[in-house]
């Protein structure tokens, strides 16, 4: 062990053992280490750096390092019949006002108390909010210039090249100037078809 | 691209998807309405970020399930509506939806094709 405890002041190991951590972790996700490696390294540097260095020694506590860099998501429990989002007025009730059902999975087929008891909510709809993702977008030096090549890094000769060349898109751009004057402004689609991630779904086809 | 929103359960919501979808679009409609300050790292300024539901991109059930239109029957094209050509087969019971010559420019030749002129 390197004994150099008093070179290096806890402030700026602290700051050091972050930022490393953060390189590490994006190196083991490059590479694809395996988890048990990954610890096993940790533990190595661990012993290696001074002795109150704050790096991790596991690879779960190196990862809620990097927790507040990613973006957020909401829970919104639903009425298993898709009446109403548990949000709003809605966020207190126990069960769906429309059909009376529960909002939590009932353990017991007791139906007296089963306002007591609290188990897992019967849906959630896990909602990722738009509004962070784009910021995310802008804050990336890349990500934002390519959100604007449409408009200044393309190839303009008239032909139907891109979805800005449309009748559609010059449309809303005639409509709303104030809109259409800022390349950096979002034309969203939304698209909607069966998203089937774990083929746990009807359809066993691959489409 | 991005993906907005997960929905749990054995069957897809079909109709209902409108529940679902309230969230996002009270988002939409702050983005639209108000828009909000966005850094731009690439111009290094603070600007007001609109943005604007475009497309929906989805096939023809899907469609009939985001726009409440039935999108089966005599009237299936929800943009059409009542002025929909269509045709039901006599004994096949069958609704076919021909007369796509009215979209054609009123003197492209192919609306002078002797063997289409089964139907307006």
């Amino acid at each position: 062990m390197i004994q150099s405890q008093n070179c290096i002041p806890v402030v700026l190991l602290f700051r050091i053992c972050q930022q490393y951590c953060d390189y590490l972790i994006s190196k083991k996700a490059r590479n694809g280490w395996t988890d048990k490696s990954f610890t096993e390294l940790l533990e190595l540097f661990h012993q290696i750096l001074p002795e109150s260095n704050t790096l991790p020694t596991i690879y779960y506590e190196a990862k809620k390092i990097l927790c507040p860099m990613g973006v957020e998501y909401r829970k919104i429990h639903v009425c298993p019949n898709d009446c109403i989002l548990y949000r709003k007025e809605f966020e207190g009730l126990r069960k769906c006002p429309r059909r009376v059902v529960s909002r939590y999975k009932i353990k017991y087929n007791d139906s007296d108390d089963d306002d007591m008891k609290k188990g897992p909510p019967a849906k959630v709809l896990w909602y990722l909010p738009i509004i962070p993702r784009l910021r995310r977008f802008f804050a990336n030096v890349n990500n934002a210039k390519n959100l604007t090549w449409h408009a200044n890094g393309r190839k303009c000769d008239g032909l139907l090249r891109h979805a800005v060349d449309s009748p559609q898109w010059k449309k809303i751009d005639s409509l709303y100037l104030e809109f259409g004057r800022d390349p950096r402004n979002l034309r969203l689609g939304l698209p909607t078809d069966r998203m089937n991630p774990y083929d746990n779904l009807s359809s066993k086809h691959s489409s | 691209m991005m993906l907005s929103m997960m929905i749990s359960g054995p069957r897809q919501p079909g109709n209902d998807i409108d529940v679902y979808l309230s969230p996002l679009i009270g988002d939409l409609r702050l983005l639209w309405d108000e828009g909000i300050e966005v850094f731009d790292a690439f111009e290094k300024v603070n600007f007001n970020l609109q943005a604007l539901l475009l497309w929906t991109i989805n096939d023809f059930p899907a469609y009939g399930n985001l726009s409440g239109y039935s999108v089966k029957g005599h009237h299936a094209c929800p943009i059409c509506e009542e002025n929909m050509s269509y045709h039901q087969l006599k004994y096949g019971r069958k609704t076919c939806y021909i007369g796509h010559r009215k979209f054609l420019k009123r003197n492209h030749p192919y609306r002078r094709f002797e063997k289409l002129h089964l139907h307006p």
